[in-house]
């Protein structure tokens, strides 16, 4: 049922809120924008989602307390029920921090459904490079899904050696710095709006520029 | 205290005298390689001599330099020069391609056996119009540029950057750098902002075209900075570069100055300009210390230069007296010695009573 809207005074993004029936369990949502469906575990009053949402459907879904104490494969369920009750046959996720785990449980317990996963400031690892779930363990060669993890250059949080294990270790993860950000969603939505949404829209293929490198005719 | 040799590899040949850029209707391609080969001797000289570092440099569209990539020059130099360290002192990295700058920078690591040293510079105001690079962006180039390249030598997975002003999808260098984690950084420190950037990043500095009461200013800041972000710089962190000429006698090095003088007028960059180098100090360039960034580069009389340090003309005796004044002032690990002219014969032998006389007293320093 939808009721109050967001809107972005530079983008002049709407977003439209509404409740979900995610299996039983009621998921209060944003949504704006139209084309390929991108759930992002995200509030939709940030920034990037305004700027996604001018070339995909956003659909941002707020953790609130109750869903960050569910197992990460928990949460992976909550989402794939979410998607369902949108009617959504293929959506990529846009996640942060611990969720990142979330994300690879969805990759190899729906690998025909979610295309693509995009994961700030993942943690996934521990400082020893294990994983933060061992029941991830067993799974995380199934993952078929291509991911972008994203780390400010600024984040202390990250040695080298924990941001290099999630492309090493995570299947057709690329990794992505994003420079002088702490949090890049946060601090440079521009930036990382620009590099996801390329990801989002061709996958693999956006490691090849497609930029006119004219200046004039 | 470390002794480096350094030349910009100037052209001595027919040319005409002021201005900049240069116009190359007079340049002769045998001057130039004479001029590039006697340079390489002067290097090959200094290693076997027991100088510590040789070091070369990035300048464009002039005489002044016949290296505009320095990268390829210390590839030269690498066949020549098999014990010291081989300083670039520096790439301009803000006016360059950073991922190939970390390229070049580890493959010479590579061809060294970890004997590289990365100075990373502005350089001089008037690079930025070599490749039309807007002056009021170098510091953020510079910054970012900094970071990108420690990134492409330490991050091993291959890794995107989304930048600023550089943005890569995917970058994995090969060779890899020899010296770990990196290469020793060096950037120019000459202007507060530098200095604070140095500190912030644990960066060493190098001073050139200014003056020991100006370096001494600028290292005062520096160390000052370095210590609020809990550190204590090296007297190795700091590089002072200054002219030189050593004769048998302080009579003949200030002759032989004076004559080489007279035939190489004129041989300068940014202030071989003044209206261009108006245009880029409007730009906002020199920060917020401009009068004096601007200051430093300003044409002295020959005295005035030896008085405040800009260039060490004299016998071994008064050289090392020169050389004192600028370890007390500055306490820097490194003297980048310049070769002042090109001389030929002087200039060889200029090099060996440095090597000779010069350098086994200021060793222990």
């Amino acid at each position: 049922m939808a009721d109050a809207a967001v809107v972005d005074a530079d983008t002049q993004i709407n977003f439209t809120r509404s409740t979900v029936d995610a299996a039983g369990t009621p998921v209060e949502i944003a949504e704006a924008g139209s084309g390929l469906a991108v759930i992002l575990v995200a509030a939709s009053t940030d920034r990037l989602a305004h700027l996604l949402a001018g070339q995909f459907r956003i659909c941002c879904f707020e953790p609130g307390e109750e869903f960050a104490a569910l197992a990460p494969a928990m949460k992976a369920r909550r989402i794939a029920a979410l998607a369902d009750a949108l009617g959504l046959q293929h959506y990529c996720l846009s996640v942060e921090g611990v969720d990142a785990l979330a994300a690879l449980h969805l990759g190899a317990d729906v690998p025909e459904k979610l295309l693509r996963a995009v994961m700030f400031s993942p943690q996934v690892f521990d400082s020893a490079g294990v994983l933060n779930d061992p029941s991830l363990a067993a799974k995380l060669e199934g993952i078929t899904a291509h991911s972008l993890a994203l780390f400010g250059t600024d984040s202390g949080g990250n040695t080298q050696g924990d941001t290099s294990l999630h492309r090493e270790k995570i299947p057709n993860c690329h990794l992505m710095y994003v420079f002088d950000a702490l949090d890049p969603a946060r601090s440079r939505p521009e930036a990382a709006a620009e590099v996801i949404g390329d990801f989002l829209k061709r996958g693999d293929g956006f490691l090849v520029s497609e930029q006119d490198g004219r200046l004039f005719p | 205290m470390k002794a480096a040799l350094f030349s910009t590899c100037k052209y001595h040949g027919p040319s005409v005298a002021g201005g900049w850029p240069v116009t190359g209707r007079v340049y002769s391609h045998e001057a130039a390689l004479e001029s590039f080969q006697s340079s390489l001797e002067q290097f090959r000289l200094a290693d076997e001599l027991g100088f510590d570092w040789v070091s070369t440099a990035e300048h464009h569209f002039a005489p002044f330099s016949l290296t505009p990539n320095p990268m390829i020059m210390a590839g030269a130099i690498s066949q020549v020069v098999k014990r010291a360290k081989i300083a670039l002192l520096g790439a301009d990295i803000p006016i360059l391609n950073p991922v190939r700058v970390a390229e070049e920078f580890a493959m010479l690591d590579m061809m060294t056996n970890g004997r590289v040293v990365a100075g990373m510079l502005r350089g001089t105001p008037n690079e930025y119009v070599t490749y039309n690079i807007n002056p009021a962006e170098s510091r953020g180039r510079f910054e970012e540029a900094m970071a990108l390249i420690k990134k492409c030598w330490t991050e091993t997975e291959p890794f995107g950057w989304q930048g600023r002003y550089y943005q890569y999808r995917t970058v994995s260098i090969w060779p890899r750098v020899v010296q770990k984690p990196h290469p020793k950084i060096y950037m120019s420190g000459s202007s507060p902002e530098s200095g604070e950037f140095a500190a912030r990043n644990k960066v060493s500095l190098g001073f050139a075209v200014t003056n020991v009461p100006l370096a001494k200013k600028a290292a005062d800041h520096f160390r000052e900075q370095a210590r609020v972000h809990g550190w204590e710089p090296e007297p190795d962190d700091i590089i002072y570069r200054v002219g030189i000429h050593v004769g048998e006698t302080d009579d003949q090095a200030l002759h032989d100055y004076e004559e080489a003088q007279k035939a190489a007028p004129g041989m300068r960059l940014t202030m071989a300009n003044r209206s261009l180098e108006q245009s880029i100090a409007n730009t906002g360039y020199y920060g917020r210390d401009a009068d004096a960034q601007r200051n430093r580069l300003m044409p002295r009389s020959l005295q005035e230069r030896i008085d405040v340090g800009q260039i060490l003309l004299g016998s071994p005796d008064t050289v090392v007296k020169q050389l004192e004044y600028i370890k007390r002032e500055l306490d820097c690990g490194v003297v980048d010695l310049t070769v002042a002219h090109q001389m030929g014969d002087k200039t060889l032998r200029s090099i060996e009573l440095m090597g000779e006389k010069v350098l086994p007293r200021i060793a222990n320093w």
